[in-house]
């Protein structure tokens, strides 16, 4: 076989029923669903991607409870086996997705930028959004489905941070992801408001270790500027499974991926027009990232000790800002550019 | 008790809280911690007696039960010749 399974479709919804201004995938307003793909053809594509070995669908956006058959779409994935995750704004969470979610063992997140109103509307725009994620995720919680908090860190919520870990804590979270704005999509126009990359190395080793049996707090940080200890609980390593997974965006179009949303250099075909596996086995993007992952690697990614374990990190966010898949991972070459990277992790 | 080293392809990077073994062969990254990578850097690196490796670590880490110190140090050798990261050193 030469090519590897196909673990995970991304499955982006290109609408949302909020207009945060970090969002990377500037996905539509609440906008008309014309010429996005039926229950049917999702139906399809999951079947195609069953006989290329799928295991589990994370869906995203945009916002995926805005789908117009998220619902059926739920009891499809758990009817099939298959490993549910989700992650959204929380806005939309009933108790009726909750009940369906609960017959599986989902991973479920939920953007939760402060612990109240004012610093959480500061991203996401819309009024009482805050309310209605605290009561997503109580909804979830009723269920027994502990979800994990996302909470993107800027200069307007950094004094937050705590206050925000603490109330992810006593709602029933499992676990909070502290997230890096990257510089894409709308997010670009939050210059002053981002935090540098020296900024969220300082919040990182300043904040410590707060995690607990049964609660973790996890920086999306790479593995290079994680202490031993935390590189030996595994707590923050998030490890791209790039070379498994697929991006399908809701209007079927597969990209490499969420990135074809805002990259169209990134897109690899239309379901309408190309088999799932006519692109998975045969496309020259995907067969180029399946063989050059992570040993062609460039910048400081070429000499770091954990290339293999995080794969460059956001290839797709490498290559909207560089043109390439494969010039390293951009936190890590800033790092280094301002003398920031650890030498001790430079092979 | 047989004397190890690590092997050639094996990089031992000292950290703050611990150390990192890098493997060049498999690209992977072990992480220890203090006490493991005071072990290693002792048996592997400086080739020290683990007699005396073991009366340093029961000293410095205030561990009164000498067996279990005996037993980490085996369990690490164990673990780290599984890895394939020490080789027995030439006589």
């Amino acid at each position: 076989m030469d090519h590897l399974p196909l673990r995970t479709i991304y499955f982006y919804n290109k609408n949302c029923n909020l207009r945060c201004c970090h969002c990377w995938i500037v996905p539509g307003f609440n906008e008309e669903t014309e010429g996005e793909m039926t229950f049917a053809e999702v139906c399809e594509l999951i079947s195609q991607g069953q006989e290329l070995g799928l295991k589990g669908v994370k869906l995203l956006g945009g916002e995926p409870l805005l789908l117009p058959y998220i619902r059926e779409l739920i009891d499809l994935l758990i009817s099939e086996r298959l490993k549910v995750m989700i992650e959204t704004n929380g806005t939309l969470v009933d108790d009726d997705i909750a009940g369906r979610l609960a017959a599986s063992d989902p991973f479920v997140s939920i953007s939760l930028d402060g612990s109240h109103e004012q610093i959480h509307s500061l991203l996401r725009g819309s009024p009482g959004s805050f309310h209605e994620a605290v009561a997503g995720i109580q909804k979830l919680v009723r269920r027994n489905i502990r979800p994990q908090v996302i909470f993107c860190l800027h200069a307007g919520n950094k004094a937050d941070l705590a206050a925000t870990v603490a109330l992810a804590r006593n709602l029933g979270a499992s676990s909070i992801k502290i997230n890096f704005i990257s510089d894409m999509g709308r997010a670009q126009d939050m210059e002053g408001e981002r935090l540098s990359v020296q900024e969220f190395i300082d919040i990182y080793q300043s904040f410590g270790e707060k995690s607990s049996d049964d609660f973790k707090v996890v920086f999306d940080i790479p593995p290079a500027f994680q202490s031993v200890v935390s590189l030996a609980r595994k707590e923050n390593l998030r490890v791209c499974g790039i070379k498994n997974i697929i991006g399908v965006l809701s209007n079927g179009d597969l990209s490499i991926c969420g990135i074809g949303n805002i990259d169209k250099g990134l897109l690899l075909g239309n379901l309408r027009t190309h088999s799932l596996a006519s692109v998975w086995k045969y496309d020259k993007t995907v067969r180029m990232i399946r063989e050059n992952l992570p040993e062609k690697l460039g910048g400081v990614c070429r000499r770091c000790m954990f290339k293999k374990t995080c794969m460059g990190r956001c290839i797709a966010n490498t290559y909207h800002s560089t043109g390439s898949l494969l010039d390293g991972d951009l936190f890590c070459g800033e790092a280094y550019r301002i003398g920031s990277f650890p030498e001790t992790r430079l092979i | 008790m047989k004397k190890y080293v690590l092997r050639d392809s094996v990089v031992f990077r000292a950290e703050a809280d611990g150390a990192l073994i890098y493997n060049h062969e498999t690209g992977d990254v072990t992480p220890l911690n203090a006490t493991a990578a005071f072990i290693c850097e002792s048996l592997f690196i400086e080739n020290d007696d683990p007699e005396r490796v073991l009366e340093e670590i029961k000293k410095r880490w205030n561990v009164l039960d000498e067996e279990t110190v005996r037993s980490d140090i085996e369990k690490l050798i164990i673990g780290m010749k599984q890895l394939g990261l020490i080789e027995e050193k030439a006589s």
